[in-house]
């Protein structure tokens, strides 16, 4: 009876614990202690969720049918459909693809072939670009080896070198992955690099008197001082990827939201091409937002 | 004057270490058209058995330098560096004389940062380089050392908590290190190298960011730690009162190019050791009389007075 009672009012505190949480999204906590001439400094949600409302109004008041047309007694909005559908229709054929087909698959199946291929190809930049750029880091052999190649690839189109990839790796997934891939790679490496270079020299000072030895400094110091670094290239990298999709589902994919934006253009479906550039933007900024809570978990340290 | 000299404890059949800087010479190379600095010019020094070494001088006469070139960070452009180490007489199968020469830093010399390099007139930018790990704990950076060495938990925290108490620390055991203040930062690099417990303690003005009272207190604790450990200590300083109090040995540098200029043997601290209060060591009229001689050769140095 009494442990109940504790976990009620347990449950209360949590309540009002989340509540105070929510509202400091909004303002100044006043627990948090203001600097002065921090750039830029305060709580920006309340603007951001004003820039939302206001351009979803400028969207939604610009393609209101309000306007006099041509017919008599027909009423039509300030940009015709077809140039930019109305929110309205967009979410009705976003409500309409969850379950019906189109050009091969329901929107879940869209999105799902497109999150393999751009989460694919980043899961193996990772794994590649990471210990890649450590090494470019810390040994300037494989630093002189890779720098031009990279460098040269990196401000390419992976439009220009989507035909090569097709010609060499076929039109299966191989070549749609490595697009994405190459597009993710290059700043992953790069900034990586730079992390290694932001580390304190003195750090690997102090850890060297301190007995260390070149292993332990380079994955206790090194990967551990560059990983701000590292996690801001991983979202760069990804903002890449998702970049690339359309490109690389340009050619032969049966299914993916690149490919469903490519029918529809074809088309001229113009509310599917929004729908799929609105799925796109969330997917991507969902990833973003995680990504950026485990910023603030995994590197608390950053900037100080 | 009664010359009662201290001996701080050494194991049996130990072997004696010097320390030696044979016409060391270090240049900067000047970046962006900027003239070359010739931070340490013919520097002859030998540090020995449990010599607590103070530095002297003013800002930007190559102190850190010095300390840098100990301690392995960088290499001398001409000179040599090397550890000499004589074996007792009963390990008469061995050479009598070993010579090595210092190559990169080691776990025999621990290091003391200076927690902000100095307001350098030529260097201008003033940074925080306490070189403590800013992603781990107060706590867990002073047990890095020995969990460097897979020492066991336990043993670590033990060791980790009685230097953390040592330095006043014991209730910032899980803080952050950007969560403490300047002069905290500085004890827990303190506390960190008394852990690492390295045979030559360096030390680039341990103190500096110290408020009065605690620096007294944590002189007295270094001169303790000192006593009972028998270390080699390099210890570089701004303050001439706290130079005099706390060393067996005092040298003293000057700029442009930096140099040894100065030697004197000091006593005061064998007088605080021996019983006497440190208040009534610094101001015994000898102390003060010295203090003043110092001073006014780091004035003459600065060009202060001719
Ligand atoms: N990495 C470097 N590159 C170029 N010049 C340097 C470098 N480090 C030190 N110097 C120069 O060498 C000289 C000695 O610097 P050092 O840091 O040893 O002075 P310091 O005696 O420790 O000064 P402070 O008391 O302010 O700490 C200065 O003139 C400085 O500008
Ligand atoms: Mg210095």
């Amino acid at each position: 009876m009494y442990s109940l009672q504790r976990l009620k009012l347990n449950f209360a505190v949590e309540i009002m614990n989340f509540i105070r949480k929510i509202k400091y999204l909004f303002v100044k906590n006043p627990s948090d202690t203001e600097v002065y001439g921090v750039p830029g400094q305060g709580k920006a949600l309340l603007v951001s969720i004003f820039s939302v409302i206001f351009f979803a109004a400028i969207w939604i008041v610009v393609t209101l049918p309000i306007f006099p047309s041509d017919v008599e007694g027909e009423l039509i909005p300030y940009i015709k459909p077809l140039f930019l559908p109305s929110p309205q229709d967009v979410f009705a054929k976003f409500t309409f693809i969850w379950s019906e087909e189109f050009s091969g698959g329901t929107l879940p199946t869209h999105i799902g072939w497109s999150m393999y291929r751009v989460f694919g190809a980043f899961f193996l930049a990772t794994a590649t670009a990471v210990p890649l750029g450590i090494l470019m880091g810390i040994n300037k052999h494989v630093r002189g080896f890779l720098d031009p190649p990279i460098e040269f690839y990196r401000p390419i189109p992976p439009l220009a070198y989507l035909p090569l990839m097709v010609i060499w790796f076929g039109i299966g997934e191989l070549s749609k992955i490595l697009l994405i891939f190459l597009a993710i790679f290059a700043p992953l490496v790069l900034n990586t690099r730079a992390g290694v270079r932001s580390v304190g020299i003195e750090l690997i000072h102090a850890a060297y008197s301190m007995g260390a030895t070149r292993a332990q400094v380079t994955f206790q110091i090194i990967l551990k001082g560059a990983m701000p670094e590292i996690l801001t290239g991983m979202r760069i990298g990804i903002g890449f990827g998702w970049t690339t999709l359309v490109a690389a589902e340009l050619v032969a994919a049966q299914a993916g939201l690149g490919a469903m934006i490519k029918s529809a253009s074809d088309f001229l479906v113009t509310d599917v091409v929004v729908m799929g550039i609105v799925v796109i933007g969330l997917v991507a900024y969902s990833f973003d937002l995680l990504m950026r809570y485990f910023e603030r978990v995994a590197v608390p340290w950053k900037g100080k | 004057m009664k010359k009662q000299k201290i001996v701080a404890k050494k194991a049996a059949g130990q072997v004696k270490t010097k320390l030696v800087l044979a016409d060391v010479n270090v240049v900067f190379p000047g970046h962006g058209g900027a003239e070359s600095v010739q931070a340490l010019s013919n520097i002859n020094l030998t540090l020995q058995g449990n010599d607590f070494t103070v530095v002297l001088g003013s800002s930007g006469c190559g102190k850190t330098t010095l300390l840098s070139l100990i301690a392995g960070f960088i290499k001398p452009n001409s000179g040599e560096l090397f550890f000499e180490r004589t074996l007792a007489e009963t390990d008469s199968a061995m050479p009598k004389k070993q010579k090595i020469t210092v190559d990169g830093p080691s776990r025999d010399r621990g290091v003391v940062f200076q927690a902000v390099e100095g307001p350098s007139r030529d260097r201008g930018v003033v940074f925080q380089k306490h070189a403590l790990l800013p992603w781990l704990s107060v706590l867990d950076n002073v047990e890095f050392p020995l969990k460097l060495r897979s020492v066991s938990k336990k043993e670590r925290f033990q060791e980790a908590l009685k230097n953390l108490k040592l330095m006043g620390l014991e209730d910032f055991l899980n803080h952050k290190v950007y969560e403490l203040s300047g002069g905290m930062q500085q004890r827990v690099g303190i506390a960190r190298a008394l852990t690492a417990d390295p045979s030559v303690l360096l030390m680039d003005e341990p103190l500096g960011a110290l408020d009065a009272l605690t620096r007294e207190n944590v002189q007295q604790i270094i001169l303790k730690g000192w006593l009972a450990t028998g270390k080699m200590i390099f210890f570089i300083t701004h303050s001439v009162e706290e130079a005099l109090f706390i060393g067996t040995r005092l040298i003293v540098m000057s700029p442009r190019p930096g140099r040894i200029t100065h030697e004197f043997p000091l006593d005061f601290s064998e007088e605080f050791l021996s019983g006497k209060t440190a208040r009534v060591v610094k101001s015994s009229p000898r102390f003060i009389k010295m203090r003043e001689k110092i001073l006014d050769i780091i004035y003459r140095d600065e060009g202060l007075i001719k």
